[in-house]
């Protein structure tokens, strides 16, 4: 069986997915740096809003687009959004990713780190934001609008851009003393991904399911409970609307926390595959660096008890 | 009296032997492996040997041991293809789990009971005995 059948690209794809799970259980601390990013970046949405902006907004559950009405003032807030919402994604994937590739060469690194490692590159992720924020803003609105064009470009130009930048954030964050432009970041992105395109999909694919059987499962709960509470209280309408409004509230909540979750743990796996082509050390290895740069004093006694 | 006294020491004396034997099982396993590579029977075979039959542990608690310990990098295991059901696997000691067991044992046993004067107060207890 050679280094890169079929099986063995498949069989990677799946140790990334498990040293991605490795890594947010010995630091934790990762899970809040998408949590602030969503908060500051609902905190922008709302002041769209609060400017009176004529917009449309339309999505699903783990990700939504802002469509203005036509005229320039909101045109031009809107890609004013879209550039402090990209620069705020961008930084926080940065912090993420330099403290993942940290722990996989087995450094111990804080999350405070990682932001002031981030702030070192602010220029170069500010530069890849201001790129990514005209691309998506070009083919989300511009080309939406387009009578002649066919959705079914958009959705390839869309494609397109999400497999190029795919590995884009983590590159920069990886040469830590060489400064990367979008375009050299762009390019190794494209490159990582044509090499490494099989174990890319079914790592996402592990993690979409295994976040998809987390949703299932709270939803399921949710019902239950709602039932359960509908019986209980004797079909009292009042007692069911109070139930259903926070029931509504903790599906709502816990969707966003599963969202950030797949963000999170599919930035880990792409990290991870990057360092694999970096280094050619099989994700395999990658558990004890893991686990070196997370043990403690509390951990070890674990170990041995 | 005495016989409630006796039962009273006894008492004592297992439940401190059981904390006590708990916390040797890891110093047992490891130092299993370094006496050579082991299959989970040989080293649940070594610790009874060992202990003169006083340790006991079951198979699975070893193999959940076992585990942490690959994962830690202290321990690595060969795969002995078995003709008769699954793979054996034969455990060895790594160079990091020989250093930290080496360092443990100098540092809990050598220092402290291979020390003169501890070494004179247990062969007056030997003596009282």
């Amino acid at each position: 069986m050679g280094k890169n059948t079929y099986k063995v690209r498949l069989k990677r794809g799946w140790s990334v997915v498990k040293s991605s799970l490795m890594v947010v259980r010995s630091a934790k601390a990762l899970l809040l740096v998408p949590l602030m990013g969503f908060v500051i970046t609902s905190v922008l949405l709302v002041s769209l809003f609060v400017f009176g902006l004529r917009i449309e907004i339309t999505g699903t559950w783990d990700s939504f687009s802002i469509y203005p009405k036509y005229d320039l003032f909101s045109l031009l807030a809107c890609f004013v959004y879209y550039y402090l919402a990209m620069i705020v994604f961008v930084f926080t994937e940065g912090v993420i990713a330099h403290n993942v590739i940290a722990r996989f060469n087995g450094t111990s690194v804080t999350v405070l780190h990682s932001f002031k490692a981030a702030w070192a590159k602010k220029g170069q992720l500010a530069a890849f934001a201001l790129v990514s924020s005209v691309v998506v803003y070009v083919i989300a609105f511009v080309f939406e609008k387009l009578p002649l064009v066919n959705k079914f470009f958009v959705w390839i130009a869309e494609l397109s851009w999400a497999g190029a930048s795919l590995f884009a954030i983590p590159i920069i964050m990886a040469h830590a003393d060489k400064k990367v432009t979008p375009k050299q970041a762009l390019k190794e992105s494209s490159l990582t991904l044509k090499k490494l395109w099989q174990e890319g999909v079914s790592s996402q694919l592990s993690i979409r399911a295994f976040l998809f059987v987390a949703i299932v499962a709270i939803y399921a709960l949710v019902s239950v409970i709602m039932r359960v509470v509908y019986i209980l209280s004797g079909h009292t309408n009042g007692i069911n609307a109070a139930v259903g409004v926070m029931s509504f509230v903790v599906v709502i909540a816990c969707s966003i926390a599963v969202a950030l979750l797949f963000n999170l743990l599919g930035l880990i796996a792409r990290c991870a595959l990057l360092y694999y082509k970096m280094t050619d050390k099989e994700p395999e290895q990658y558990d004890l660096s893991i686990m070196k740069a997370g043990m403690t004093v509390t951990k070890a006694k674990k170990l041995f008890s | 009296m005495a016989t409630d006294m006796l039962t009273y020491e006894q008492t004592l004396l297992v439940g401190w032997e059981e904390v006590y034997r708990k916390s040797q099982l890891s110093l047992l396993m490891l130092l299993a492996l370094k006496d050579g590579a082991k299959y989970t029977a040989e080293i649940k075979d070594f610790i009874l040997a060992t202990s003169r039959g006083l340790q006991t542990t079951d198979e699975q608690s070893l193999y959940r041991a076992l585990r942490r310990y690959h994962k830690a990098g202290m321990v690595a295991y060969d795969e002995v293809v078995s003709k008769t059901g699954p793979n054996l696997k034969r455990y060895k000691l790594t160079e990091l789990g020989m250093e930290v067991l080496s360092r443990f044992l100098q540092r809990n046993i050598i220092d402290i009971f291979y020390n003169q004067d501890i070494q004179d107060l247990i062969k007056k207890e030997q003596q009282h005995g």
